[in-house]
């Protein structure tokens, strides 16, 4: 029998086709694809999903506001027991390994994200932040699923050897949907998987004209699959050792695996992780305790492991969930469904030690007596596609289907395309003075002609201020910078030559 | 608008993945073939009442089958069998005495002793459904075990998975309006969703937020924007929930706990709460919603969706869907009604159909067992060990994701092509290839493969028992390179001439092998 060609769909420009794994029906569009293929970028995306709905407040306490103690007379974290992040907000006592990565520069907290028109349903709400969809629009392909097969012409016609992106779980979501297919697959347990998928394969004969057929083509597609990518794996997995001690839980257990994937050198760039339990309805304290401390102890040993084996500048992990709880907690010591709430980076490529989206307002609540938003999440997302993964501005609107303001999540970072040599020429130096009060100046070097910007965002994202717009020469330049007209504050500032940029952060006061 | 319209357009709507969506409800939307309606099935010369649709009917109302229930079953009319599946037995004795201990008796009780109990709750009902007087049934008990999800692990106390597994046995064609009732003071029920700590003055929403979105009502929006329902509504229902506790095996109302005072409710205020101990039965009102877009019971039609779901295809018709609730609400919320209206059907019994289902695990373990006449040994719960061939049924549903009373979450298992993936399909194949040709060391599950392939008819002739083995185990057809395939398996290189069943034993296991590592094997 001969085996089939992998994956090769015969589209019809305007039918409707099933997509794999979510029963839905999605239009094959037209393809956009990015103008630059993706270079062989060896970035690595580590996306941690707290399902059930972490409470935001009691993982980045403001334990120096007295509304928080007010709203949660039963379930507040005493202020002598919190792990101060700065003079207003703190971690949770459990988080110890993450405090010490916030201290150490490599974690950041982001405050305050959410979206407009907030869905309290869990399934509906994390369905907005897999597909990175506003409320009120159903999309059917995930974020991760769009950049990728956008960053990937050639796919699905030619597979990759090893799978673009991995869920570590026994199905993969929306997330990692695209339009034309489904861009990551399934491991728990890439040794039995190695052992039950060697050598699958399936027939390449017609498939019924019946609602058969769909159903059929995806089984068949996942069985190639398998086979396809059990090579990848075990040779990861044959190369590869796990250089941590990790706990036993299964969080932990799942991020060892991705761990080890890493160290084997597999080509996969995006890893998907999961933490369940969060939907803390009722005695709160002790569940939310143990997860977060599960959290946090799972990636110190995750970075442990890949700092060993030289791979931890290459991975960026982030946490989501699909909403934050309820300010004031609810009759049995727990809290129900909320809105807004935290996030957090780790990565040692991360402008860490630092919150962005200020403090939670308690004091401007929603209808429901929840947290605004101050961050949409897919400022998060542009920060990552644009500063980690590469991407530029316009591809990162495009995946994204919106235009958001990328928050200055990542440290001084070249996109992939950026020649390494023009990058060991240029530099950004810190200003003077610093802090600034009214004038600072803002001197460059650049081994290259080219137009370029210098321009200043706030730590949630927002433009602040454009201080250069002109073509600048090879050489040394001094920008004076009048901040007299912004607030008090840290700020970013980003010089962009070309397609080049680097970022230095300045205070403000006055 | 139709669906590409909607697709294209990405507006206010609903989200599709969602059994509420009614806008996804072009009538042919995915049909390749032409469809029947409602109307009972008659067979005739172009639709014949044959071996592949009662093969049909016994997969997708069950579990599966093997060659004599299809000959008992076209030995009578797809009808007489419906109604027999919708008249089951009495309902099974208890897995242990256990059941009947309550907490003060079990307070000191380990959790291994749980971790025990659960186990034989588990064998105990995946015993009930390999039995096929009762699969029907069964699968009812399944489809509400997913609909009114509790999961062990907050749960726990397996007395309450117990009570509320036989609620859903005795409700399985039953009352819809009146299961959700009882389900709502049901103690798992009450635990799960913590109705327990709900009290008057500071309610918890949990039970009443998944009351209006995934039991009753559903998420989403009419055609004119407007939602199914408001925060508002969640909020007031909170407090018409309030006060009910589980003691011991039964539950408690404690007047002191319930908010008294009125509540607006999907716009109307009453003194509203539930079973007889308010003015206004909360949930009679919620029954009473209608789906502005198809007038009939919001409620109905939520169900009637899931029902479509279950038994015909994951992408519901709305059509159809709208007519199953309206017999639903003109039935007095009967199931049983439903069912038989559905499964007896031209719709239910076209082509078009057939095979476009991917099995669940239970589909998938219960129905090779009876396919293939296997008598497994329970092994008792092993989860730590890796090795497939050492797994029994029960946890051969662990790592193909459907471990009963552990649902993934509070809106079940979502099931369809989500059962489908790089972790479970290898797995499927693997367990396949073990039950019929054991590996050493693995578990016994005895397969006969001579009595197997001479249970088939005219098992002499080994062009006839291809055919058959066909029909009874993959709902759609198959070329002719698959079927050389495993006809050269069965006949090991000889004549078919030569073919003789006594004496081959591993050449049937070999074929076999062969066979349910199709992807056609997967689909019902």
């Amino acid at each position: 029998m001969k085996r089939r060609q992998f994956l090769v769909r015969a589209l019809q420009a305007g039918t409707l086709i099933p997509l794999a794994s979510t029963g839905l029906f999605a239009r094959p569009l037209a393809r956009h694809f990015f103008a630059r293929p993706s270079a062989a970028s060896d970035r690595i995306l580590v996306l941690i999903n707290l399902s059930g709905g972490n409470d935001g407040l009691n993982t980045v306490v403001p334990y120096a506001d007295p509304l928080y103690f007010k709203a949660r007379p039963n379930i507040k974290l005493p202020t002598d027991q919190v792990l101060k992040l700065n003079n207003d907000l703190a971690l949770h006592p459990s988080m110890s390994a993450v405090h010490d990565m916030f201290k150490s520069g490599t974690a950041a907290v982001v405050s305050n994200v959410g979206y407009p028109y907030q869905d309290r349903s869990h399934f509906r709400s994390t369905d907005i932040w897999n597909s990175a969809s506003d409320a009120e629009t159903v999309l059917f392909t995930g974020w991760i699923g769009r950049y990728i097969e956008r960053s990937h012409p050639e796919y699905p016609a030619q597979l990759p050897t090893a799978p673009f992106a991995i869920q570590v779980s026994s199905s993969t979501s929306l997330l990692l949907q695209g339009e034309v297919g489904n861009t990551g697959i399934a491991i728990d347990n890439p040794d039995r998987f190695y052992n039950l998928a060697k050598g699958l394969g399936s027939s390449d004969s017609p498939v019924p004209a019946t609602l058969a057929g769909p159903e059929l083509k995806y089984v068949r597609e996942i069985l190639e699959q398998s086979n396809t990518f059990s090579t990848a794996i075990n040779q990861a997995m044959l190369g590869s050792t796990t250089n941590a001690q990790y706990d036993t839980d299964n969080f932990a257990s799942q991020l060892k695996v991705v761990a080890r994937l890493i160290n084997g050198g597999l080509g996969t760039t995006v890893f998907v992780v999961t933490l369940g339990g969060f939907d803390t309805h009722s005695a709160q304290v002790a569940q939310q305790a143990t997860l977060l401390n599960r959290l946090s102890r799972g990636i110190k040993s995750f970075f442990d492991d890949i700092t060993a084996s030289g791979n931890a500048n290459r991975v960026t992990c982030i946490t989501y969930s699909e909403f934050g709880r309820r300010v004031n907690e609810n009759g049995s010591a727990g809290t129900d469904h909320g809105a807004a709430a935290p996030l957090f980076v780790f990565g040692n490529s991360v402008n860490g030690g630092t919150v962005y989206g200020g403090n939670p307002n308690l004091t401007d609540l929603d209808d429901r007596g929840d947290i605004k938003f101050t961050v949409d999440f897919r400022q998060v997302y542009a920060a990552v596609l644009e500063d980690w993964m590469g991407l530029t501005n316009a591809d990162a609107k495009n995946a994204l289907l919106g235009d958001y303001a990328k928050l200055p999540l990542f440290k001084t970072t070249a996109s992939y395309y950026a020649d390494d040599a023009v990058m060991a020429g240029m530099a950004l130096e810190q200003n003077t003075p610093n802090p600034a009060v009214s004038g600072t100046t803002v001197t460059f070097t650049t081994p290259i002609q080219g137009y370029a910007t210098l321009r200043l965002y706030s730590t949630d994202g927002r433009f602040a201020g454009e201080y250069l717009s002109q073509t600048v020469q090879p050489g040394s330049h001094r920008i004076p910078v009048n901040v007299s007209d912004i607030p008090s504050g840290r700020y970013l500032y980003r010089l962009q030559i070309g397609q080049f940029h680097m970022e230095k952060w300045m205070s403000v006061v006055r | 608008m139709d669906r590409r319209d909607f697709l294209s357009a990405q507006h206010r709507l609903p989200h599709a993945s969602s059994p509420t969506n009614n806008k996804l409800s072009s009538k042919k939307g995915a049909s390749l073939l032409s469809s029947g309606g409602l109307e009972p099935y008659v067979p005739r010369a172009e639709k014949p009442w044959n071996a592949q649709r009662a093969a049909h009917l016994l997969r997708r109302a069950g579990f599966g089958c093997n060659w004599s229930d299809i000959q008992n079953s076209l030995s009578l009319t797809p009808g007489a069998i419906i109604d027999g599946l919708l008249e089951p037995g009495p309902l099974p004795s208890p897995p242990g005495s256990w059941v009947s201990q309550d907490y003060f008796q079990n307070s000191n009780a380990a959790s291994a002793q749980y971790a025990t109990w659960l186990r034989q709750l588990q064998e105990w009902w995946f015993g009930l459904m390999a039995d096929p007087k009762n699969m029907l049934r069964e699968k009812m008990v399944l489809f509400w075990h997913n609909h009114f999800v509790s999961e062990y692990p907050v749960v726990y106390y397996t007395q309450y998975l117990y009570i509320q597994n036989q609620l859903f046995r005795e409700f399985a064609f039953g009352d819809f309006r009146e299961l959700t009732k009882r389900v709502t003071i049901d103690p798992a029920m009450l635990i799960y969703l913590d109705g327990y700590v709900s009290k008057a003055g500071n309610p918890n929403e949990n039970y009443a937020r998944e009351l209006l979105e995934l039991f009753a009502i559903g998420t989403g929006f009419y055609n004119d924007g407007t939602p199914h329902y408001l925060e508002h509504d969640i909020i007031e229902l909170a407090r018409a929930l309030t006060g009910w506790t589980p003691d011991r095996l039964s539950v408690r109302f404690n007047p002191a706990s319930f908010d008294k005072s009125v509540k607006t409710i999907f716009g109307k205020t009453a003194g509203f709460g539930i079973q007889g101990k308010a003015e206004t039965d909360v949930i009679d009102h919620i029954f009473e919603q209608m789906d502005k877009d198809l007038q009939k019971p919001r409620s109905a039609v939520f169900l009637c969706t899931k029902l479509y779901q279950t038994f015909v295809h994951h992408e519901p018709d709305m059509e159809i869907v709208a007519a199953m609730a309206q017999t639903l609400a003109e039935s007095n919320w009967s199931v049983k009604a439903v069912l038989k209206q559905l499964l007896n059907s031209e719709h239910f019994f076209d082509d078009n159909v057939i095979g476009a289902q991917i099995k669940s695990p239970a589909d998938y373990v219960v129905g090779a067992l009876r396919s293939f006449n296997l008598k497994p040994m329970m092994a008792g719960s092993n989860l730590a060990a890796d090795r497939p061939e050492t797994h029994d049924p029960v946890t051969a549903m662990w790592y193909l994701s459907q471990w009963l009373f552990y649902p993934p979450n509070v809106k079940g298992w979502p099931g369809g092509r989500t059962w489908i993936s790089s972790v479970t399909a290898p797995l499927r194949v693997r367990y396949a290839k073990m039950w019929v040709e054991p590996i050493p060391s693995s578990l016994a599950y005895q397969f006969d493969p001579v009595a197997f392939i001479t249970s088939l008819p005219d098992a002499d002739d080994v062009h006839k028992v291809l055919e058959n083995l066909i029909t009874l185990l993959i709902p759609v057809p198959l070329d002719a390179e698959m079927k050389n395939a495993l006809l050269a398996e069965l006949l090991g290189g000889g004549f078919d001439y030569e073919w003789k069943p006594a004496q081959s034993a591993q050449k049937i296991r070999s074929c076999l092998v062969r066979l349910t590592s199709f992807a056609e094997f997967q689909l019902m």
